[in-house]
């Protein structure tokens, strides 16, 4: 549960933290969103890395896992493939659509605010 | 593909893709699936059907026959078994041993009883690490630990544990697997107006044996199975046959999960392993991704085996906090407390020293 909602979390601040990038792009005519909109990206990504942290910490304290596999007990040269085969069953074929560039060629990204 | 074999004239075979029936196509001389349009040859449908008749076995339940028998007339005199009044945890000691606590919940055991429904092991690893050994690991497993809380350490706390024979289901089995597997080759290209993505799909399949000597499942419903898990692995070479001395300073506990109880976790954790060999063997796919798989097993032996761990109970806010050692290789496990004011302690440093950092990286940089 714990981690659904971490995860959830974490999707949440990416998708803000999206949001906030592009509206930064938009807007860095506007002096004073500018400004607005750095501060909530840094304290975005630092959220996120506060959470990153926590989560390492906790993940170190315990070391209690479930046994998925059994490889140490197999006896030293027992495994043996005895048939191996792959057949062909179908094949599918997708196309998606070129974009096409209208505009003649790339007019650079944002620039800074000076 | 599954097969269902309605009469002795009647074959109808399934779609590998989609899982509807198929057709034979007598103009294409080919098996074809209306629903996806998919075609196969009739060698590849048929080969694919004898894959999926194989049926899984079932275990046989460990009884006292199985084993090493009944107690012996001397062994009942020397060995007593202990009821805990507040878990109803049991457990079997010697008689010169004073059970003072129970493993399970710390509590003090008071009621003993005699050994009917113990069953008397076939083997068992004799514990070779001392008690002081299992204090050392657990500082060393909190150490660097940030989020512990201060006090978890006091060493009052520390020497209540205790050296315990955990009773184990020991498997040992000749098995002899198939499996299925879904292999892409994607191939992609483009032209001027499209860029086109060809996915060709292979069904890989693997027949293979292994031998698996002594996978252990605990046999206790109240230890943790992921916890006796992790203190794995135990080296065999060590075990020998059950004699009531080596219980002696130590408590065995009472099997009370039955080893058809734990079949499933050993069930999942060879057909993992046969799947993860498998799988290692097939190559020059972008993607493989596991289908079926089926095994048999013949010279199967379960053995009923008291394996050596120190169990350390300790209390944190009222909760108990269990922590165990193998007593053979020293191998460490369990979960600590959290503290939750360090947790808020060290999120706010990271998040304030990430945001001064940023912030002093966006000034320099002229975002702001």
């Amino acid at each position: 549960m714990k981690k659904i909602i971490a995860i959830l979390l974490c999707g949440i601040l990416f998708f803000i933290n999206s949001l906030s990038v592009s509206a930064y792009h938009q807007s860095y005519t506007n002096n004073d969103s500018n400004v607005f909109v750095v501060i909530l990206v840094v304290l975005i990504i630092s959220l996120i890395i506060g959470f990153v942290y926590i989560s390492s910490l906790k993940k170190q304290m315990t070391n209690i896992e479930s046994g998925k596999v059994a490889c140490e007990y197999i006896e030293q040269g027992s495994f043996k493939l005895t048939r191996s085969n792959e057949v062909f069953l179908y094949s599918r074929v997708t196309k998606i659509p070129r974009p096409k560039n209208n505009q003649g060629g790339h007019h650079g990204g944002p620039r800074g605010r000076r | 593909m599954e097969t269902i074999k309605n009469n002795k004239t009647l074959e109808q075979f399934k779609c590998p893709n989609c899982s509807g029936d198929v057709t034979f196509n007598s103009s294409m001389q080919k098996m074809a699936c209306p629903f996806c349009d998919c075609e196969f040859n009739i060698g590849v449908v048929k080969e694919l059907s004898q894959i999926e008749d194989l049926k899984d076995f079932e275990f046989e339940e460990y009884t006292t026959s199985s084993g090493s028998g009944d107690w012996k007339e001397e062994e009942k005199s020397k060995i007593k078994a202990y009821t805990c009044n507040s878990c109803g945890g049991e457990v079997v000691t010697e008689d010169v041993t004073v059970a003072s606590k129970c493993p399970y919940c710390d509590s003090p055991i008071v009621v003993s009883s005699d050994l009917q429904g113990v069953l008397r092991p076939d083997i068992v690893i004799p514990f070779k690490l001392e008690k002081l050994e299992a204090v050392e690991r657990l500082k060393n497993f909190c150490n660097g630990k940030k989020l512990l809380p201060n006090f978890f350490l006091d060493e009052n706390r520390i020497e209540e544990i205790q050296g315990v024979y955990v009773p184990f289901w020991v498997f040992s089995l000749d098995v002899n697997s198939q499996s299925t597997f879904n292999a892409n080759k994607v191939h992609t290209w483009m032209d001027s107006n499209y860029t086109y993505t060809q996915t060709k799909t292979y069904l890989a399949y693997r027949d293979g044996t292994a031998i698996f000597g002594k996978i252990p499942a605990d046999a206790s419903m109240k230890m943790d199975d992921s916890m006796m898990d992790s203190i794995e692995p135990f080296n065999y070479q060590d075990a020998v046959d059950f004699n009531s001395g080596y219980l002696s300073g130590y408590v065995a506990q009472k099997y009370d999960v039955p080893s058809k109880d734990v079949e499933s976790r050993i069930r999942h954790r060879i057909t993992n392993t046969m799947q993860n060999l498998f799988r290692n063997s097939i190559h020059g796919y972008s993607s493989v991704s596991n289908k079926t798989i089926h095994f048999d097993a013949s010279n199967i032996k379960i053995e009923y085996a008291l394996l050596p761990v120190w169990i350390l109970n300790t209390k944190y806010k009222e909760k108990v906090y269990t922590f165990a050692m193998n007593g053979q290789t020293g191998k460490f496990v369990g979960k600590l407390p959290i503290d939750d004011s360090k947790v808020t302690k060290y999120f706010l440093v990271s998040f304030i020293t990430a945001f001064v950092f940023l912030m002093i990286f966006c000034v320099i940089g002229g975002m702001l």
